[in-house]
């Protein structure tokens, strides 16, 4: 039967076995095997394999079920202080409210505000704040979703701690990150601008001015307890007025954010007003060309603690990394003990991690450290040095830093990068 | 009548008594004989036993030589085709879903074989007891080393093989049975060629066979 000639033995030799007849009792066996298997099969019914598998299935379907309805389900929060009337809370005139929510983040509304949590999430929710002021801790968990609504502004928040105030009367919102960065979105700006740990952003709508100002130094004077120290109306770390005009009435737009600015535009010529006013402003160029027309050297040298900060921070927000080096190193040289020089610290540390010079940026959060220890940046810093540690020497170094972190700081935004450095340890 | 084989009456009436008695199945299709085994008719299946265990059969003896597992391996594969016998859509094409069957266990089997080698329960991985075998010495010596020949190759070199020279199918059908494309049966065929040959002459037992086929030719 082979095709090919020289298989033709082989094949045969194969065919031989394959064909040979088998006795007519074993066939006979085989056929009634078979016709007595089809009759059980179907007297049977179902298999114990196939009941198996349709109730693994099932069990299996009941299993997501309950795992969808378990995590699926929207936070819940528990009202402390006052009765809850639905979404709505109201805190007494001369008592705050606490609103704890079940992954550990709360809200504490000062008293005489206004709450609505609008819409509850399964990672997070959307409050508004209708009046008064909202000191919020979020606990950072991966895809959690928070927004803080304050009149036409949202606060996009994942993790961090921070006061929300909101003036219905005066249209006025204040922001002030205690932890973290958060975006805000509103009618004054086109882009989110983003506020970072140690920033205030404010917003008037009745004058449409915003302003974003380093609050450190003036943060790090003050108690941890925002209730005994609410936010003051206006003033920048220089003492000069936030209140500046909006983009649409000035000279310059108000930045989509300090860090994520437009490309530079020209500084208007013969301002005589303080830097730290037009730092308030957004204009940055025009710190940047006034510094430029003193000469940058000159000015590190003879230039204010607030004129020096006004131009490091000018600096930064327009990417122009060696100038603000300069003029924080000259602060830490002539103002080391002022607020600004502490704060320099900081911003140092912050400016040589990002551009990962990390030895250089372990040293100087250090420094900060040392002379603040418990400063408001104090968790941002050690968080800072905890990060460069690990990367620098590698976990089992850094886990005595992220034992601390937990210690002092146990809701801070930093303490999952803390437990899973101390986890990844061996133990000894 | 091919009209009359393919889509049958499943009953006629009997002149004689009046009564209506049923359609010898015997005399069925391929095509009725599955849909009359799917709905439970034990004749169907031992018409269907009857026309196809000798070539099942053969396909597993070809593939896998002499084995004690061939009857139970039989039994699986028109199980299986009794488990499935609904959801065949071309009744028609019963002989190649058989053979199809049949491959899919022996590829199956193989690999056990293979595990058992892995494991080293028996060297060649066949089991020591083997089945049906042929009776001279000089013929079981000839069959055990061919299919020690045919455990070199992969089992879809290996199956092709018998498929194609063993049971005579169409390089089409043999395609078909493999689940793959004409082409690479062609080429399978061709590397598995080769490679029988080549290892056989190696093989004393097998010299003769070659020998003769070479005579053959040469006549």
């Amino acid at each position: 039967m082979s095709h090919d000639p020289e298989l033709a033995g082989l094949s045969e030799l194969l065919r031989e076995h394959a064909e040979a007849s088998v006795p007519p009792e074993l066939e006979q066996r085989g056929r009634m095997t078979l016709t007595r298997r089809m009759r059980l099969d179907a007297e049977r019914g179902p298999t114990p394999r196939r009941r198996f598998y349709a109730l693994a299935g099932a069990v299996a379907i009941a299993a997501l079920v309950a795992f969808a309805v378990v995590r699926l389900r929207p936070l819940s929060y528990e009202v402390r202080g006052a009765r809850s009337d639905g979404p709505y809370i109201g805190a007494p005139a001369t008592t705050p409210v606490t609103v704890a929510f079940a992954d550990g983040s709360s809200i504490v509304a000062a008293p005489g505000s206004r709450l609505r949590v609008d819409e509850p999430r399964v990672a997070g929710a959307r409050v508004l704040v209708e009046r008064g002021r909202a000191s919020v801790h979020v606990q950072h968990r991966t895809g959690s979703a928070w927004n803080f609504v304050a009149g036409p502004f949202d606060v996009r928040v994942t993790g961090t701690r921070f006061d929300l105030a909101w003036d219905p009367s005066g249209e006025t919102v204040e922001l002030r990150l205690h932890e973290g960065s958060v975006e805000v979105r509103g009618p004054l700006a086109e882009a989110p601008i983003a506020v970072r740990a140690g920033q205030r952003f404010r917003a008037d709508l009745g004058t449409r001015s915003m302003t974003v100002n380093d609050v450190a130094a003036e943060v790090a004077a003050a108690p941890p307890n925002p209730d005994a120290h609410p936010i003051a109306p206006t003033g920048s770390v220089d003492g000069a007025s936030a209140s500046v005009p909006a983009p649409a009435h000035t000279e310059e737009p108000t930045p989509a954010a300090p860090s994520e600015l437009a490309p530079p535009r020209a500084a208007p010529p013969g301002s005589s007003e303080p830097w730290s006013t037009l730092i308030a402003r957004g204009q940055f160029e025009t710190v940047v060309a006034k510094a430029g027309e003193r000469g940058a050297h000159d000015c590190e040298a003879s230039c204010s603690a607030a004129d020096l900060k006004a131009l490091a921070d000018a600096a930064r927000y327009t990417g122009r990394g060696a100038m603000a080096e300069g003029a924080l190193q000259a602060l830490r040289a002539r103002f080391a003990t002022a607020k600004e020089g502490r704060a320099a610290a900081f911003l140092l540390g912050r400016m040589y991690e990002a551009r990962g010079a990390l030895r250089n940026a372990g040293r100087w959060y250090d420094t900060y450290l040392g002379e603040l220890p418990s400063g408001d940046l104090a968790a941002e810093a050690l968080a800072g040095k905890m990060r460069v540690v690990q990367s620098t020497s590698g976990k089992a170094a850094a886990e005595p830093i992220a034992r601390k972190y937990l210690a002092l700081y146990p809701n801070g935004v930093h303490v999952e990068t803390a437990r899973g450095i101390v986890a990844g340890t061996p133990q000894p | 009548m091919s009209n009359t084989l393919s889509t049958p009456p499943p009953l006629k009436l009997s002149a004689a008594s009046g009564a209506v008695s049923r359609f010898p199945a015997e005399r069925l299709g391929d095509a009725e004989l599955v849909r009359a085994a799917a709905r439970g008719e034990a004749d169907a299946v031992e018409v269907i036993w009857n026309r196809y265990a000798r070539l099942v059969r053969g396909v597993l003896r070809g593939s896998l030589g002499p084995d004690h597992a061939i009857e139970d391996l039989l039994q699986e594969v028109f199980v299986g085709f009794l488990r499935g016998a609904k959801n065949i859509q071309d009744g028609a094409a019963l002989r190649g879903y058989l053979v199809g069957v049949a491959v899919r266990l022996v590829a199956l089997e193989l690999r056990k074989r293979k595990v058992r080698r892995w494991v080293t329960l028996t060297p060649t991985g066949t089991l020591p007891e083997r089945g049906e075998a042929p009776a001279d010495a000089e013929g079981r010596a000839a069959l055990a080393a061919l299919h020690r020949v045919l455990d070199g190759v992969s089992s879809r070199r290996r199956l092709a093989f018998v498929l194609r020279h063993v049971q005579g199918l169409e390089i089409l059908e043999v395609a078909r049975a493999l689940d793959i494309s004409e082409s690479t049966a062609r080429r399978e065929l061709d590397k598995a060629r080769t490679f029988v040959l080549k290892r056989a002459e190696r093989e004393p037992s097998l010299r003769p066979y070659i020998a003769r086929a070479a005579r053959g030719t040469a006549s």
